[in-house]
């Protein structure tokens, strides 16, 4: 049995199997390699697009430096959203001492919290094409970008000027060497909206497991496949590719393995944003009886953001 | 996600409406024919029904009739809804669409 005088120990052991299992999980996540992942103690948080500085000038003996000209973009405001859990230790639980079913329901629920931020970062990506939609927690929300688009769209505008952006793969197509390198080309001959040349060196693939062998045959390869045996695949050691099983299904369950995506790895956390007013932990009840379930709790505040979106670029597979 | 700021969105014709942003066939409008954001918005999505709509105001004004509210440029709008008694506290944030809507709302009172 045990007893409220055990309550301390069995706090220590269950936060053991949290931490043992949040290790595990925070080990193997993708999604915050591409969000830029922080701290806020805001619970509406504004966020400033700012754009890029110009006013280098020709400047002759004796001349001042010019000021430079920073160009405000777009606003947009993240609010903190509670996501929570009670993870019971009931008192049959106790009294029989079923220590293996206190363990699973632990390693349950704090895998399920890790895996539901996971599914929420990679439905970021598979919703790009969405004004709204209904998220790993059920709950109705909006993804548009600060432009008011969708994160992945051929339009994306700035308040500077009437030129525009385009981070949708063109087409929608399926993953292939060509769209692979049109996108590349894409990036790299990206216009900030001051009509500067700003490269976007897109260095990573990202897929789903379904087309993780077509992604390796097609960057990796020495030669291009398919054909003569002397031609080779410039693609070579210029992307990294990032397998992500989550974007195999989204949380709605529809099939999204086509879907794939390429990014800046340097500017990505730019274009993505998650802010954690608390990250995930395990609390102990504050008190405990010795004849009612203990209610321990896994809780955490956070949002996701979409910032300037032009350093993820999105195919869903579709051709259209 | 997040809150936009649509008033700004609306004013600068970079959205719809309030919480309503451009579908593709708009998009197309707005940015590939560069078809204004008062014609898309009053569903004038082609160069054709743009170059229509833009004839039929000409005939209108030639024959010295008053165009419809929606035709009427935002300043036009403003100028209306003082004459009919609507007072506006902050023109630059008054959208055209709420613009007509009120002048209508008054003129039918």
């Amino acid at each position: 049995m045990i007893a409220t005088t055990d309550f301390a120990s069995l706090t220590d052991d269950l936060e053991s199997i949290y931490n043992e299992v949040t290790k595990t999980k925070l080990a193997k996540m993708i999604g915050p390699t591409f969000f830029n992942v922080s701290d806020t103690d805001r619970k509406t948080h504004e966020h400033l697009i700012l754009h890029g500085a110009t006013g280098i000038e020709d400047v002759s003996e004796g001349q001042d430096f010019p000021r430079i000209t920073t160009e405000q973009g777009d606003t947009i405001t993240w609010t903190q959203r509670h996501f929570g859990a009670i993870v019971p230790v009931t008192k049959d639980m106790r009294k029989f001492d079923l220590h293996n079913q206190i363990r699973t329901v632990v390693q349950s629920i704090t895998s399920d919290s890790w895996d539901k931020l996971e599914q929420d970062y990679a439905d970021t990506f598979l919703y790009g094409w969405a004004d709204s939609f209904t998220n790993v927690y059920g709950k109705s929300v909006a993804s548009l970008g600060p432009d008011g688009v969708c994160l992945f769209s051929a339009s994306h505008t700035t308040p500077l000027n009437s030129d525009n952006f385009n981070n949708l793969i063109t087409g929608n197509p399926v993953l292939s060497r060509a769209a692979i390198v049109a996108t590349r080309k894409a990036g790299l001959v990206h216009k900030d909206p001051n009509g500067q040349i700003r490269p976007i060196i897109l260095d990573t693939l990202v897929v789903s497991p379904s087309n993780e062998d077509l992604a390796y045959r097609t960057v990796q390869s020495e030669l291009i496949s398919g054909s003569a045996n002397n031609d080779i695949n410039p693609l070579k050691g210029k992307l990294k590719i990032v397998v992500w099983p989550y974007l195999e299904t989204r949380s709605d369950g529809t099939d999204t393995s086509a879907y794939w995506f390429m990014l800046s790895s340097g500017k990505v956390k730019e274009s993505l944003h998650s802010l954690f007013a608390e990250r995930p932990s395990l609390d102990a009840p504050e008190v405990v009886y010795s004849n009612k379930d203990w209610d321990y709790s896994i809780d955490y505040y956070y949002t996701n953001g979409i910032g300037f979106p032009a350093y993820v670029f999105g195919s869903n597979g579709s051709g259209s | 996600m997040g809150n936009i700021d649509w008033a700004r969105l609306v004013l600068q014709g970079r959205a719809k409406a309030h919480g309503i942003s451009w579908n593709a066939d708009e998009l197309t409008a707005r940015y590939k024919l560069g078809i204004p954001a008062d014609a898309v918005r009053r569903g004038i999505i082609t160069t054709e029904d743009y170059q229509a709509d833009l004839e039929d105001s000409q005939e209108i004004i030639a024959k010295g009739e008053e165009l419809p509210l929606g035709k009427l440029k935002k300043d036009e709008l403003l100028a209306k809804a003082k004459e009919v008694g609507i007072e506006i506290a902050e023109p630059k944030m008054t959208t055209k669409a709420d613009l007509v809507d009120l002048i209508k709302t008054k003129v039918e009172e």
